[in-house]
């Protein structure tokens, strides 16, 4: 279909406007070179005609003798295009060619013009409706010891040249006007071959939409590549997005069964032996488990990475921030924040996602430290990069039987206890979306360490 | 003590605004950005509780627009998401401290208290002041060693000299923190409650806790010995 605001019509169109203005001009050009060229190869025969008479010229009674006929036959035959005449000092006539019988040459014969010897003039006259070339040439001759000036006029009808103009054009133009169609038609066929490759993408796209293809599939040019493989990437963490949203939900339906089942039994086994108290004691507890839940699924659902927003993230900012974020919240503890990581470690992710992570794991460093905080970080490998940072704490350092534990704590939402937080699960929720792992170990300072291990990409 | 609630959920808002009148604090419960931002700018509080998701005015911008305008009473924010970004913009703002919703009552109470408290410069919940304790956290108040009884609204008036300890307080601050607007000013309530404080709190006259500063009002001048 031709619509006007498609890129075919544009590229043509512009083509249709630029390809005459192109050719249009290079006839021009064309024309007036040649037109110029005739020009100077009439100037040099009329210079050559020149030569001819001032050789056929001989001195004779303080005038010149030039014969009758001469060698050039055009100047023998009357109205023949060629034409000259010779004045003397006065302006007057002391030869004229058989051929010149027009009137009006005479008067373009003018004695006006002013010349020294040895010089010409070449230009054109227009005498009735035909225009001529005109040749004048000034010259002294030694004459029985006397100089005596003459003056040479040629003129010589365009006819021929513009016999030959017209032919040149005819030519020119026919040539222009095959190069004209040779190039819109490759112009058309270049056009249509070059956004094949969108037609093909838009095709794919509606296959796509009507559900028949999952992902843009075929070969594309290295210009559209780019957006083939993020529409790609895209569809696919769309995809996983939709399926962890799917998880969520599901999982979020099962874990909040069992509170309401509890809530449920405890209402209609009212007595059950248990004191006002103990009940509301239990209902205030499952709500608590709720909320625990949502909270958790919620963060799950729309934290982790969907790794299309991924941008080079600087870890000592990140930390800083964080860190004196903190401190304001904890001002109580009066906690040193130490940030030994070097400015110059940056990670290809999502910074929400680092910020989740690396939050989660400094606030708990805050809640159990006794007076510092600390975060360092390194890169290590060579082939498989791998960023390594650990996040110490000087309090009281979590038990070795329970450092695995407290990472999964919360993690399965339905047997978090009310009061657990998250954070650390949801931190390697994160982690282990991007690959990486997170291990708690002894701090050099007594308390506990976190080493968060992050592959970083090639 | 006065506190402002910048909150556009209406049942949350209600809520905080119950609970902590009941509490006995003075409330201005605001549910808008762009009110909150008056409200804010306008008025002297001892801490403002501020959501981020407001209408016309997100409550970061708020913060950054209070702090502009000089204020430095603490402000909690609330997060509904929870997210670090959001608790950071937060805390950059110029807020004291963070709660993701849903929260318990009590403990936001507890991180009220403690930003009231040490905005004062108070690092600990129990102030103590020669033979008087004061327990901010439990709101109980000790003669030495020995539980005396207060009133809630004797209380808040001791409570808020004790904290601005060594300051000259004005009536009208009183007024203005501990009651609400329409309460009438000019009533000698306050001497009142002054006088009943200073009989609990020094029967034998003999320690004068409470001192009336000619034509500015009352100071608490007891030094402090924590």
């Amino acid at each position: 279909m031709f619509r006007p605001q498609s890129l075919v019509t544009r590229h043509l169109l512009a083509s249709l406007v630029l390809l005459p203005a192109l050719l249009g001009f290079s006839a021009y050009a064309l024309d007036k070179a040649f037109k110029n060229s005739l020009r100077s190869a009439e100037y040099a025969a009329l210079k050559v005609q020149l030569y001819g008479l001032l050789g056929a010229a001989e001195p004779a009674d303080d005038s010149l003798f030039i014969p009758e006929a001469l060698t050039e036959p055009r100047f023998n035959s009357p109205e023949s295009g060629l034409y000259a005449k010779v004045t003397n000092v006065f302006g007057m006539r002391v030869w004229q060619s058989t051929s010149l019988t027009i009137s009006g040459l005479h008067l373009a014969a003018d004695a006006n013009i002013e010349l020294s010897a040895g010089d010409d003039l070449f230009d054109e006259v227009t005498v009735g409706d035909k225009t001529y070339f005109r040749f004048i040439y000034d010259t002294v001759w030694e004459i029985n010891e006397k100089d005596r000036y003459f003056r040479f006029y040629l003129f010589h009808s365009q006819d021929n040249m513009n016999n030959e103009l017209a032919e040149y054009r005819k030519t020119l133009w026919m040539w222009m006007g095959g190069l004209a169609l040779l190039m819109i038609s490759t112009q058309i066929a270049v056009v249509y071959w070059g956004f094949k490759p969108l037609k093909e993408l838009a095709a794919q796209l509606s296959l796509f939409q009507a559900g028949k293809a999952s992902y843009l599939q075929g070969n594309y040019p290295k210009e559209i590549e780019p957006i083939t493989t993020n529409l790609n990437l895209l569809l696919e963490s769309e995809r996983n997005q939709r399926k962890k949203y799917k998880n969520t939900l599901s999982d979020l339906a099962h874990s909040l069964k069992t509170p309401l089942a509890i809530m449920r039994s405890n209402l209609n086994n009212p007595s059950g032996g248990l004191t006002t108290e103990t009940q509301n004691k239990l209902v205030e507890e499952q709500i608590s488990r709720m909320t625990s839940i949502i909270e958790h699924q919620l963060r799950r659902a729309t934290t982790i990475s969907t790794n299309v927003h991924q941008v080079n993230s600087n870890i000592f900012a990140i930390a800083e921030r964080l860190g004196n974020a903190l401190a304001k919240v904890y001002a109580d503890k009066n906690i040193t924040f130490n940030n030994n990581v070097l400015k110059n470690i940056d990670y290809v992710g999502d910074e929400n996602d680092l910020m989740e992570l690396l939050g989660n794991l400094i606030d708990n460093a805050f809640k159990y430290g006794e007076s510092a905080v600390y975060i360092s970080a390194d890169i290590t490998g060579s082939k498989n990069k791998e960023l390594n940072i650990i996040i110490e704490d000087d309090g009281p350092g979590i038990a070795e039987n329970m450092r695995k534990e407290i990472l999964s704590r919360g993690a399965r939402a339905d047997t978090a206890m009310p009061g657990q937080g998250i954070g650390l699960a949801v931190s390697v929720d994160i982690a282990s979306s991007y690959n990486g792992s997170i291990e708690v170990k002894e701090s050099r300072y007594q308390g506990a360490a976190f080493y968060l291990r992050l592959p970083m990409k090639s | 003590m006065r506190l402002l609630i910048v909150e556009d959920e209406a049942a949350i808002r209600e809520q905080l605004e119950n609970y902590f009148k009941a509490e006995k604090f003075v409330i201005d419960a605001i549910e808008d950005g762009k009110e909150g931002h008056y409200y804010a700018t306008e008025y002297d509080y001892d801490l403002a509780i501020i959501d981020i998701g407001l209408p016309h005015m997100d409550g970061i911008t708020l913060i950054k627009e209070l702090r502009k305008a000089g204020k430095t009473y603490p402000v909690l924010v609330l997060t509904a998401r929870g997210h670090w970004q959001d608790k950071v913009s937060g805390l950059e703002a110029g807020a004291d401290d963070y709660l993701v919703k849903p929260f318990h009552a009590e403990e936001l109470r507890a991180r009220v208290n403690a930003l009231i408290r040490r905005s004062t410069g108070n690092a600990s919940p129990e102030l103590v002041f020669g033979p008087i304790s004061i327990n901010t956290a439990a709101k109980s108040v000790a003669l030495e060693g020995q539980l005396i009884e207060l009133t809630s609204f004797e209380y808040n008036t001791l409570e808020y000299l004790a904290l601005h300890a060594g300051e000259a307080i004005s009536k009208t601050e009183l007024t203005e923190h501990l009651y609400h607007q329409d309460f009438e000013r000019d009533s000698n309530v306050i001497e009142v409650f002054v006088g009943r404080l200073r009989k609990k709190l020094d029967p034998g006259g003999e320690i004068k806790p409470i001192a009336t500063v000619r034509g500015q009002g009352y100071r608490f001048a007891v030094s402090a010995s924590a």
